[in-house]
């Protein structure tokens, strides 16, 4: 079934104006969208938004602060002391991060998260070492910040984990810090607990700082083990952990996020922050003070369907053909798709265009990621299956 | 090993803005906001958890704002004469600051920035210092093209001006529309504070101004509807390929707006009630206390201000700190080139009670003044 590049039937789609904007891959992600929004029976599998509904317990909670008109009080730029407080409790109990509250700052979103601590972190010509493929708004935050990205591989037969060899490898006097983001997007890989600490060793031998996003960390899968580096003796002092709301309760829509480091790095950052945007909106800390500290039997409720989705997603590609890393974490599968004989952004366009399937090119996470392609889990069941159904129509037609 | 990592985070180049004095200070009463630091009507509150409880807003909307709210920017910058396509020229952003953030980040990058308000320089200067710009004051009353201008890449113009509520006469603005053409200068128009004109004031966006459309990105708020502070909500307007960048690191910063602050906006900004009149009473008290203590005062163009001339009393920061340590925040005019006055804000539901502490504090500076403390 493989075809070789000569061979690639390229006539079959025109996808020319993806291909303005193929270089960037944030750029081509949302032009995707905005073409799947366009259509009327699109299966969306491409975007990182959770199809569940925010649990209402945690509506009920920001209903509540805008009847009593806390949501009308202005919060600091650092956060609302509860919401860094229970932020500092659930990050010391769940994941043995020894942070206070005073070492949290609330942010609009994790992205925003991400942006100021590159923003503080680095100065013009830092370097830091990013898996890849990775999600590319971490290439804006840091080239924004004027730093450079060295790229380090991870792979599919290893099942995207990032190994201490290779990290080593790309240390340079320059480097400053190293990005891990376990479980990860777009691989669905994660660190393995053992690498991970072979990784802060060498960010102890060469004083790094480690930057460890962890927005997926509540949906991992068998055998997989999520590991939070900042746990490790001697590591807190030197590591960043970034999360949030939105994967974990289906609050996207809310934009709050977290980053816990030493309260002085902390208040560096709240300062950018009272500069870039001041405080994160009330009514949305309080929603996620309600997530964090109310009933969390949702996150179970959510890990479930997540889990049958998967397995129903990782069957259905075996099906069709693909190869793809056992995804341990996240609500994704990276595939490799170089068995259709299109390239990744054409196969995209053509399913988009054809089957009304929504999926992102692997070139969407990185330039040379054009045989892959990341499917998300965010659809019922019935739609993820409706959603194979089409690939194999395309796929019967054209190969 | 160098020694841990974080600790050698360097902050010489950083952009801090300076930590204000009320935040984390429990039981001081702040009046000192630039907006209406008030209560959330009503009915903005039922419409937004009708959406909530919806599920309308759980999940990311689109990344330029809600298409309604870009809609309703649009339809309220129409009447007064400013077009914009709310497709792809207005985006909702997370506040005022953030507004300001990516304009000057995006359109002033290693810049050359000239404000038209010379003491609004030190609010800037975080913003400049963060896109690697610098900031110089411009005279605006010169009949000939201001030196400052000459050396600009782009033109800030400040209307109104949100610390001391002034508003530009259309001749001056003018006269910097007429500059920004002959110099080919970028502009960047913060009208944030537009919407707190005084009823019978107009306001008139720099960017119908002749020559001024395809050159200016303004700033605006939805300041205008009581409340809504809390929420961090704002917007930007102008030609798509300004907004076009600006909206590429709004989408970096925080992918999009929170969408419960953003359908708060779209119920206020349906409604057209004011509560200009609640203002204005506030101002009358307030004007009535400083004429029993026999201080100047000055009442702005925007509506829920007052300055008052405290020189008697040792001037703008001696008389703000003090009103902090009798819990009470007013804004010093050394923050708007004013260093004998205060700025008083009329708003907020603990405004009586502070206006109450602002009461005893001149009273006790007024007395220790007359008995030589």
């Amino acid at each position: 079934m493989t075809k070789t590049a000569s061979e690639t039937p390229r006539q079959i789609v025109s996808p020319g104006e993806l291909r303005a904007v193929a270089a960037d891959g944030t750029k081509l992600r949302y032009r995707l969208m905005e073409m799947g929004s366009e259509i009327d029976d699109v299966i969306a599998l491409g975007r990182g938004d959770p199809d569940l509904k925010t649990p209402g317990h945690i509506v009920e909670a920001a209903c509540r602060a805008i009847e009593d008109g806390r949501a009308d009080l202005p919060a600091p730029a650092a956060g609302l002391k509860d919401l860094r407080d229970a932020v500092a409790h659930k990050l010391r109990t769940d994941n043995g991060i020894p942070v206070d509250g005073d070492g949290v700052l609330i942010t609009s979103g994790s992205q925003e998260g991400l942006f100021l601590l590159i923003q503080g972190l680095i100065e013009p010509g830092d370097e830091i070492i990013v898996p890849d493929p990775r999600y590319t708004s971490y290439d804006q935050a840091i080239e924004r910040a004027g730093g450079m990205m060295r790229l380090v591989p991870t792979h599919r037969q290893q099942d995207f984990d990032l190994f201490p060899e290779v990290v080593e490898e790309a240390i340079t006097p320059r480097t400053r810090a190293v990005l891990l983001v376990t479980p990860n997007n777009p691989t669905a890989g994660i660190v393995s607990p053992a690498n991970l600490k072979k990784i802060a060793e060498l960010a102890i031998e060469h004083d790094l700082v480690l930057i460890s996003d962890e927005i997926y960390e509540r949906y991992v899968y068998p055998p997989g083990k999520h590991l939070s580096v900042g746990s490790l003796p001697g590591l807190f002092e030197r590591t960043i952990t970034l999360g949030g709301v939105s994967k974990t309760y289906a609050m996207t829509g809310w934009r709050v996020g977290y980053v816990a480091s030493t309260p002085e790095f902390t208040d560096h950052l709240t300062g950018l922050k009272r500069t870039i945007s001041g405080g994160t909106a009330a009514v949305s800390q309080y929603a996620a003070l309600e997530a964090l500290s109310g009933p969390q039997q949702c996150v179970d409720d959510f890990y479930a369907t997540y889990s049958r989705r998967r397995e129903v997603m990782m069957r259905g590609l075996r099906d069709l053909g693909f190869d793809f890393g056992e995804p341990l974490g996240a609500f994704y599968v990276f595939t490799d798709v170089s068995s259709v004989g299109l390239s990744a952004l054409a196969f995209s366009y053509l399913l988009l265009k054809e089957a009304h399937v929504l999926i992102f090119p692997g070139t969407a996470f990185g330039e040379r990621w054009s045989d892959w392609m990341r499917i998300s889990l965010l659809q019922p069941v019935d739609v993820i299956e409706e959603g194979l159904d089409r690939i194999r129509g395309v796929l019967e037609r054209h190969t | 090993m160098v020694g841990p990592a974080l600790s050698r985070a360097r902050t010489g180049r950083m952009y801090h803005h300076t930590r204000p004095l009320v935040e984390g200070k429990d039981g001081v009463i702040d009046l000192s906001y630039d907006d209406l630091n008030d209560s959330t009507r009503e009915s903005v509150r039922a419409a937004t958890i009708g959406r909530l409880m919806h599920h309308d807003a759980d999940h990311y909307v689109r990344r330029a704002g809600l298409k309604a709210l870009c809609e309703a920017v649009a339809e309220r910058l129409a009447h007064r004469g400013m077009s914009v396509d709310p497709a792809d020229e207005v985006v909702i952003t997370g506040g005022i600051q953030e507004t300001r953030f990516a304009a000057v980040r995006e359109l002033a990058a290693e810049a050359r920035i000239a404000v038209t308000v010379p003491w609004i320089r030190d609010h800037y200067q975080p913003l400049a210092t963060a896109a690697r710009a610098t900031v110089t004051g411009l005279d605006t009353s010169l009949a000939r093209i201001a030196p400052e201008a000459k050396e600009a890449d782009v033109l800030l113009v400040v209307n109104p001006n949100p610390a001391a509520g002034r508003a530009y006469e259309p001749e001056v603005l003018d006269r910097l529309a007429d500059w920004a053409r002959r110099l080919d200068l970028t502009v960047i128009a913060d009208e944030t504070t537009a919407g707190l004109l005084r009823p019978g004031l107009s306001h008139r966006p720099f960017a119908t101004f002749p020559g001024a459309e395809d050159r200016t990105l303004t700033l605006g708020s939805f300041a205008h509807i009581p409340g809504l502070s809390a929420w961090r909500v704002a917007w930007l307007a102008g030609p798509s390929e300004l907004v076009g960048r600006v909206r590429e690191l709004k989408q970096a910063l925080t992918i999009c707006s929170p969408a419960p602050s953003q359908f708060a906006a779209l119920a206020g900004i349906a409604d057209s009630e004011r509560s200009s009149g609640l203002h204005m009473e506030r101002v009358h008290a307030v004007v009535e206390l400083l004429d029993r203590l026999a201080l100047p005062h000055l009442i702005p163009q925007t509506v829920a201000y007052v300055v008052a001339d405290v020189s008697a009393l040792g001037g703008g920061r001696p008389v703000a700190r003090t009103c902090l340590r009798n819990g009470v925040r007013v804004l010093s005019g050394n923050h708007f080139g004013c260093p004998d006055q205060i700025r008083i804000t009329c708003t907020g539901p603990e405004f009586p009670e502070g206006l109450s502490r602002l009461e005893r504090t001149l009273k006790e500076m007024r007395k220790g003044r007359g008995s030589g403390d």
